[in-house]
């Protein structure tokens, strides 16, 4: 049996829909009640939802298992693209009891229940695990800096907290041990606490978002934007983002090079501006694209043509196959959708401009979110009987979340410390 | 002569005794094979069981209805209840015991049960390809399907004190040989380990007035689940003394002379149980050790000195002793001792302690690197519950870390091998909430049940108080009281630090003995659904074995480096590979789907 996961089916940002995914083996009945939903009935039903401080109509369509991308009991809500109601959308469905899907992990499902043939889940784990390796990178380089050598000093120092806790518990009846009040445990935690509080401000979560990068093309109608798009797309990475058995939700697409997730945008609907008008304000939209995109990509398919209009923007010639001399690429790149002459070339390009280097307060946000976690945990009161042995657990807890950047905790270092440290044996 | 049973015990210690009796209690016609019978279920060394991690087990074993607890209650002098002020997780019982009637009672049960012992020493075994056929005695043979092994300290034995090495296993009796070359021919690992025990002294000659006494505390307290049933004999008191500044300088002017320091001795002794050289050595800034002065039984004079274990000459020990307070005119009954004796790599075995080679030999105790009474009983049962389940052709039963220290000991054992002589510690379970020594007959009773090795009384026992406390918890649940203004039932309230237990006792009036433990099963069960969901989580992961994947190169989707760092660290399932450094949850459903590739091509 699988629990229920939820996860935003769109992308992340302001747009006019955002859909969200929750799928399980059984749906927990306190969100079909909220949905007012029959739960083997398929179909769409419009409901209005009270979210935090907002109230929201939104599309929920049903999907009983197993006829479901997943196999399992889907249900899709559709609501206004903003964030902050996305946001409470997700903080409602974790109220009962979902949780936010890890990576692949709709897929990884869908496979499972034979939705899926194990070549498309593999090329779409391939590239969830692509997304996650800048992410790495990043992890790593923040191990090596500062900030990862003082996360490993509060660990050390858990880890000596844990060993005095441990000692009054498997030997206290050991004349070699000294034993420690409990007010002397608690002031320790609190300092503890104190350091891993300061120590999460002064660094911030790297959004995974933030390694997505957006790529905008741009150019007049018919110079083959959508015919290249395709063509960067090659047939294996093009699953990636299209969800089999949803194309509808699928406005950007996405391609990884090397990793980084590269999302493209054409800037359609120039065609409606009558006249001489076209070429201003598809250069105006571009540019709007552009200043929130990573790099905006300028098509041409005449050489005679072509100009950088917007400062940064990567410049391509596309359709040279048409042309019946050679051209120098020089400050531009020459490709042919059509013959595949030039792409690779072209992918490069893109990848050398988009890649970002990693900032050093940054955190990847998963270990962040366990930095938190292991900081709440050193907050424990010094009450009751079980003081002793619940932080010990707690503490066990706290070194299990900073694993990451600590290494994998091994009960034998508490035993070798404590023998190491006292006399123990009778 | 030749014999024939269902199952073959060889070895009367704990281990040996607890597999004899749930092979009987299983149905089986059992014999149990030992060195010398009026020493079945010896204490070899201190006259004590339980304590902090070793009640939980001698609790678990009477959970499972083994008899190690009920002896203990019939021959407990001295109750405690250790770690009072800690917590119900590792609040442990210890008992003195008179070690008299400790074999005496375990004897008459044996005999009670009608479980034929022979006085023998096994030197072979008899195999059929991998099975074993029969055990082999100089004059016997005994064929059974099924066969556990307890040895003990006795597999090649010897015995040091000062320069002296004699053979044996125990002082005063005699090695076992022979099965060393068995073992060989198996390619079984043998490894050395050593342990030691302190001179008993006559309390005839100590002189009490000087010693601080210390009394027990919990004479109403019972190491099994039956109670009163068994009822303790006298209770009576240890003592406190202590070394001094003179003892640690006559053991330090003679460190050479000591068996361990002399280089006679190879095998490695347990950290937790140094002998009074090593901790003289090893903290020398130490003014003073410790020695507690337990009587070894009502009726005898033997007195063990809790503290003082040693290899040192017979006359060095003489003179230490003598330099303690309270023992300076005291005779020694015994001299302490080094043992030093062969063990199995018990990453031999399976978790059902069967060995890998042989599926029908299986091995508990000492012989598997362990230390203490309650580790051998512990895995006695478990052994003796796989062999009884071999001969019947069932499926086996394998104890988990979730639920049992006996779980957490197989598991440790047999996954990680030993460095020492292993003994349980609480920290060892990650699940150390879980697993109280008050709840272990919650933990164990459906693996009860369903082997059916427990009586009826028991399971009455059980239902009644399971009864008790659901009737404790209707009650929390129903009482409610206002609480800065808001109503609260008192079942929320046992969450609470601002409440203690006394003060909800008295708002629900109630006074059953079940209390404390509904209490910290409310208390704990946010830790406790936190670690079941944990549990949930890794069981999934533990259940997908790697063992088919060779080269991680070909797994598409993961990176280069944890490609190679997966090679090298070759985990055994998901699990394993979820600790490794860097595995992300997207790289372990990586690993899943190329799990699933490899079963789609295996069932092609
Ligand atoms: C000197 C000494 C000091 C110790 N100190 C400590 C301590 O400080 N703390 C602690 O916790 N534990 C200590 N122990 C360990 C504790 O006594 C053992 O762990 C426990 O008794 C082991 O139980 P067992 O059933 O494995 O083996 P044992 O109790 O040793 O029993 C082995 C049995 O097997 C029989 N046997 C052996 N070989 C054969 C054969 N070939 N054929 C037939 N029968 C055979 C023997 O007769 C014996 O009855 C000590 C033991 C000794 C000897």
């Amino acid at each position: 049996m699988s629990d229920c996961i939820f996860a935003l089916a769109t992308p992340v940002g302001r747009s006019a829909v955002a859909i969200v995914r929750v799928s399980g083996s059984v749906l927990p009945e306190k969100l079909v009640k909220a949905l007012s939903i029959k739960k083997e009935k398929r179909g769409v039903f419009i409901r209005r939802l009270s979210l935090g401080s907002f109230s929201d109509s939104c599309l929920v369509l049903n999907f009983p298992a197993p006829g479901s991308f997943t196999g399992e009991h889907l249900i899709e809500i559709h609501t206004h693209g903003s964030p902050a109601i996305v946001g409470e959308l997700f903080s409602f469905l974790e109220s009962l009891g979902l949780r936010e899907a890890d990576r692949g992990e709709f897929s990884k499902r869908a496979f499972l229940n034979e939705k899926m043939d194990l070549s498309s889940a593999e090329s779409i784990m391939s590239g969830v695990f692509a997304e996650s390796a800048e992410e790495l990178a990043a992890l790593e380089d923040f191990r090596s800096g500062s900030l990862g050598e003082k996360i490993r000093k509060l660990s050390k120092k858990i880890e000596s907290l844990l060993v005095e806790v441990e000692s009054q518990l498997d030997f206290s009846d050991e004349e070699g041990v000294v034993s420690v009040g409990a007010s002397g445990v608690s002031s320790e935690l609190s300092f503890l606490h104190g350091e891993a509080v300061s120590l999460i401000k002064s660094f911030s979560p790297l959004k995974k978002d933030s390694l997505k990068k957006r790529v905008v093309l741009s150019g007049e109608p018919n110079v083959g934007k959508s015919s290249l798009f395709n063509a960067l797309l090659d047939e294996r990475v093009a699953i990636v983002s299209q969800t089999p058995g949803t194309t509808r939700d699928i406005v950007r697409k996405a391609l990884f090079l090397s990793g980084v997730e590269v999302s493209f945008e054409d800037t359609a609907g120039v065609r409606d501006v009558g006249g001489s008008k076209i070429e201003a304000e598809g250069i105006k939209m571009a540019k709007e694209a552009a200043a929130s995109a990573s790099l905006c990509v300028e098509v041409f398919d005449d050489p005679l043509k072509m100009s950088r209009n917007i400062g940064s923007s990567l410049v391509v010639l596309n359709k040279i196959d048409l042309l019946n001399k050679a051209v120098s690429a020089d400050g531009f790149v020459a490709v042919s959708a059509k013959t595949g002459a030039g792409l690779q070339g072209l992918r490069n390009e893109i990848l050398k401009r988009v890649q970002s280097p990693v900032k050093e307060n940054l955190v990847s946000e998963r270990i962040y979110l366990r930095l938190e976690a292991a900081s709440s945990l050193l907050e424990q009161e010094s009450v009751g009987l079980d003081f002793f042995e619940t932080t010990a657990q707690n503490l066990r807890d706290c070194l299990k979340e900073l694993e990451g950047v600590y290494g994998v905790f091994d009960n034998e270092v508490v035993l070798d410390q404590i023998f190491n440290n006292f006399c123990i044996g009778k | 002569m030749k014999y024939i049973f269902d199952l073959i015990v060889i070895g009367g210690g704990h281990a040996g005794v607890e597999a004899a009796l749930v092979a009987k209690r299983s149905g089986l016609h059992v014999a149990l094979i030992t060195l010398d019978k009026t020493k079945t279920g010896r204490m070899s060394c201190n006259p004590a069981i339980g304590g902090i991690g070793k009640s939980h087990l001698a609790k678990e074993i009477d959970a499972l209805g083994g008899y190690m607890a009920e002896a203990t209650d019939l021959a407990g002098i001295q109750f405690r209840t250790l770690n009072k002020k800690k917590g119900p997780a590792v609040q442990a019982t210890r008992a003195q015991t008179d070690k008299n009637t400790y074999e005496k009672a375990i004897q008459k049960k044996l005999s009670k049960e009608e479980i034929e012992i022979f006085d023998d020493e096994i030197k072979d075994f008899g195999t059929n390809k991998a099975v074993i056929e029969k055990a082999i005695s100089k004059n016997n043979e005994y064929e059974a399907k099924a066969f556990v092994l307890t040895t003990g300290t006795f597999l090649n034995g010897t015995i040091l004190i000062g320069h002296t090495k004699q053979e044996g296993g125990r002082i005063d009796e005699k090695k076992a040989t022979g099965l060393e070359k068995f073992f060989e021919k198996q390619e079984l690992k043998l490894g050395r380990l050593k342990t030691g025990t302190p001179p008993r002294l006559s309390s005839q000659t100590i002189n009490y007035s000087l010693l601080e006494p210390q009394p027990g505390d919990e004479s109403e307290a019972y190491m099994s689940f039956l109670g009163p049933k068994n009822k303790h004999p006298r209770q009576t008191s240890c003592h406190i003394t202590q070394t001094n500044e003179n003892t640690h300088k006559i053991i330090e002017e003679n460190i050479k002379k000591s068996a361990m320091y002399s280089g006679l001795i190879s095998g490695v002794g347990p950290r937790y149980c140094p002998s009074i050289e090593d901790k003289i050595v090893r903290f020398s800034e130490k003014k003073h050790h410790q020695i507690f002065v337990e009587p070894e039984g009502l009726e005898t004079d033997w007195v063990y000195p809790n503290g003082v274990s040693t290899s040192l000459p017979k006359e060095v020990q003489e003179e230490y002793i003598r330099s303690i307070k309270g023992f300076e005119k005291a005779a020694i009954l015994q001299y302490g001792y080094a043992v030093e004796y062969d063990y199995i790599d018990p990453r031999n075995l399976h978790k059902t302690l069967a060995t890998k080679n042989n599926p029908n030999l299986f091995l508990a105790g000492q012989i598997n690197g362990t230390t203490g009474y309650e580790e051998a009983g512990a895995q006695g049962i478990v052994a003796g519950i796989n062999a009884s389940l071999y001969v019947k052709n069932e499926a086996p039963w394998t104890p988990q870390r979730q639920n049992s220290y006996m779980g957490v000991l197989v598991d440790d054992l047999t996954r990680l091998g030993v460095s020492e002589p292993y003994r349980m510690f609480t920290s060892r379970a990650e699940h150390r909430l879980l697993l109280r020594q008050d709840n272990a007959d919650e933990r164990m009773y459906q693996t009860a049940k369903k082997l059916n090795i427990i009586n009826k009384e028991r399971e009455d026992i059980f239902l009644t108080k399971q009864n008790e406390k659901e009737e404790i918890k209707k009650k929390l649940q129903e009482t409610k009281i206002m609480v800065s203004g808001v109503k609260k039932t008192t079942e929320e309230l046992c969450k609470r630090n601002d409440f203690t237990e006394e003060e909800i006792k008295k708002i629900t009036k109630q006074d059953g003995k079940n209390f404390t433990e509904v209490y910290f099963d409310i208390r704990y069960s946010g830790y406790i659904d936190k670690q079941q969901r944990e549990l949930e989580k890794m069981k999934n992961l533990e259940e997908h074995s790697l063992g088919l994947v060779f080269d991680y190169k070909e797994v598409i989707g993961l990176s280069g480096e944890l490609q190679e760092r997966l090679n090298i660290k070759k985990p055994k399932n998901l699990f394993e590979a979820s600790n490794i450094e860097g595995i992300t949850p997207a790289a372990l459903n990586v690993l899943s789907i190329h799990l699933k590739k490899i079963d789609a091509l295996r069932a092609v």
